[in-house]
């Protein structure tokens, strides 16, 4: 089962994509690469744990995901963020196979192949994350920031954080989460205020 | 589009980028977040908080053997701590500000307290008015929007505060109560049905009939250390400090619980009603060293005590 039914996105807009992207149309190839690129790029980047990688093979994704569509191998076009998803994973997988699933043979309109090969790290609109993030993290006091730091970076448990705060291990808990949704709290007003807005991270339109 | 409201991300974004979810649950929550702009961003905000938190890492100091209260952090070495584990720059923010740090503490102390009830006092006013008789703006300089004031009353506080001037420093705000939503079985028995009625009355601003019921909880009951507590509480309110500290005292024996921090917090509150500076600095500063829902509220008012 798609997680996108499970938990309540529609594919309704999917399907048309679907379709106008097997009709041949380029502007929705645009579309599609607009509104799925950054989720290749942040699955590709959680899983390799090396943005240089998925830099690299985020466009792989994107051509192997583009031919199937223009091919109509897609039958349910509700499906297409799990099959999105699914390529990405495919795609890293053999590359850490050491085996490659170019189509080299095809190739992307050159204004498709500009949006891919630019470097999302550099664009403003990360580097504004970044700033609204450090603003984030400033907020928290010394306790609340060591928690999350060890949460977050270092993956430890509460229990184990506990021990290393001499703090009792719900207090940790507590304060994980309090100090979670704070700093989710600020990122969120800040991006809204900064006319950067959730869509704006999928492209979706 | 998504009907989604974010709690797929909420629930999976830490784990997943951890990379500790179970590969089925990753795949879902990929495919779900592959469709869902909300979810994505949620995860991208996360992993940027990530990433600054690694670029700047803080360095971690490993507490003192034993338990962090039997060894407290002084407020003032806290400071220091704070201080020196940021960069230059935030030293010397700290040090512009420290002329203005005296009155927001003030400000601070009184905002920051929940309330029981909307009528219930301040607590330097509930203080003021069983201690001492006051002007109200030294006691709620806020009120008047007046900083001066504050940082006025706070430098007399410092040099040599007289009993009564250490009362008024008490934070004598009841913490609020809200009935725990448990799944499953919930306890029938006559015990916690004592415990829920005192503290329905706690809840309404009601410290004598809350007493009476709490008095009947035994204190080898579940809630036993919970009733022990909140009565201590509303005898503060009675301002019977006697017993508010034997009740307190009580909690803190039996070790650490859910209810340590709020006693030995209300056990300084005592002590400063009674006048005994040392002895609300030691609570305040076992208070600081549990660094639980206390602490900044211990810290400020142990800034304000006389060294």
């Amino acid at each position: 089962m798609s997680g996108s039914s499970a938990w309540g996105a529609e594919g309704g807009e999917d399907a048309a994509l679907v379709a106008a992207i097997a009709a041949g149309s380029r502007e929705s190839e645009s579309v599609f690469v607009a509104r799925y690129l950054p989720k290749v790029r942040t699955l590709l980047i959680v899983r390799s744990r090396n943005p240089d990688l998925a830099l690299d093979l985020q466009q792989d994704v994107m051509i192997e995901a583009l031919c199937a569509l223009r091919k109509g191998q897609l039958r349910d076009a509700e499906r297409l963020p799990a099959f999105v998803a699914g390529i990405a994973r495919n795609v890293l997988n053999s590359h850490f196979r050491g085996q490659s699933r170019l189509p080299l043979h095809e190739e992307l309109p050159e204004e498709i192949a500009d949006t891919i090969e630019e470097n999302p790290l550099d664009s403003e609109a990360a580097e504004e994350r970044r700033q609204i993030a450090q603003r984030a993290i400033a907020s928290l006091n010394d306790v609340d920031r060591s928690i999350l730091q060890m949460t977050l970076v270092d993956s430890l448990k509460p229990g184990v954080i506990a021990e290393r705060l001499g703090l009792n291990p719900d207090v940790v808990r507590q304060r994980k989460l309090r100090a979670t949704r704070r700093v989710m709290e600020i990122v969120r007003e800040l991006s809204q205020s900064g006319n950067a807005s959730h869509r704006d991270t999928g492209g979706r339109r | 589009m998504t009907q989604c409201i974010g709690s797929p991300a909420e629930e999976m974004a830490e784990q997943y980028l951890a990379g500790e979810l179970p590969e089925a649950e990753a795949e879902r929550f990929e495919e779900h977040y592959f469709g869902c702009d909300l979810c994505h961003a949620h995860l991208l905000a996360l992993q940027e908080i990530r990433d600054g938190l690694a670029r700047a890492a803080m360095a971690i100091a490993a507490p003192a053997a034993g338990p962090a209260r039997i060894k407290p952090l002084g407020p003032r070495q806290s400071l220091r701590g704070r201080i020196l584990a940021f960069p230059v720059p935030m030293a010397v923010l700290a040090s512009l500000a420290a002329a203005l740090l005296v009155g927001a503490v003030l400000v601070g102390i009184q905002r920051s307290t929940p309330v029981l009830q909307p009528g219930h006092r301040a607590a330097g006013s509930m203080a003021t008015a069983k201690v001492q008789p006051q002007p109200v703006e030294s006691v709620h300089p806020e009120a008047k929007g007046d900083s001066q004031a504050a940082v006025k009353s706070a430098s007399s506080a410092q040099l040599a505060p007289p009993e009564t001037e250490l009362a008024s420093l008490a934070d004598v705000h009841l913490p609020g109560y809200q009935q725990p939503q448990l799944r499953g079985e919930e306890s029938a028995n006559s015990d916690h049905a004592q415990f829920l009625s005192g503290m329905q009355a706690y809840a309404q601003g009601d410290c004598g009939g809350a007493l009476g019921a709490l008095a009947q909880v035994p204190a080898t009951a579940a809630d036993g250390l919970a009733a022990r507590l909140y009565s201590g509480l509303c005898q503060l309110e009675g301002r019977e400090l006697e017993g508010a500290q034997a009740s307190f005292t009580a909690v803190v024996d039996a070790g650490d619980t859910p209810e340590l921090e709020t006693a030995e917090y209300f056990l300084a509150q005592t002590r400063l009603l009674r006048g005994d500076a040392q002895g609300a600095k030691d609570w305040l500063n076992r208070t600081i060293a549990l660094h639980g829902d206390y602490e900044e509220r211990a810290q400020k008012q142990a800034g304000l005590l006389p060294r």
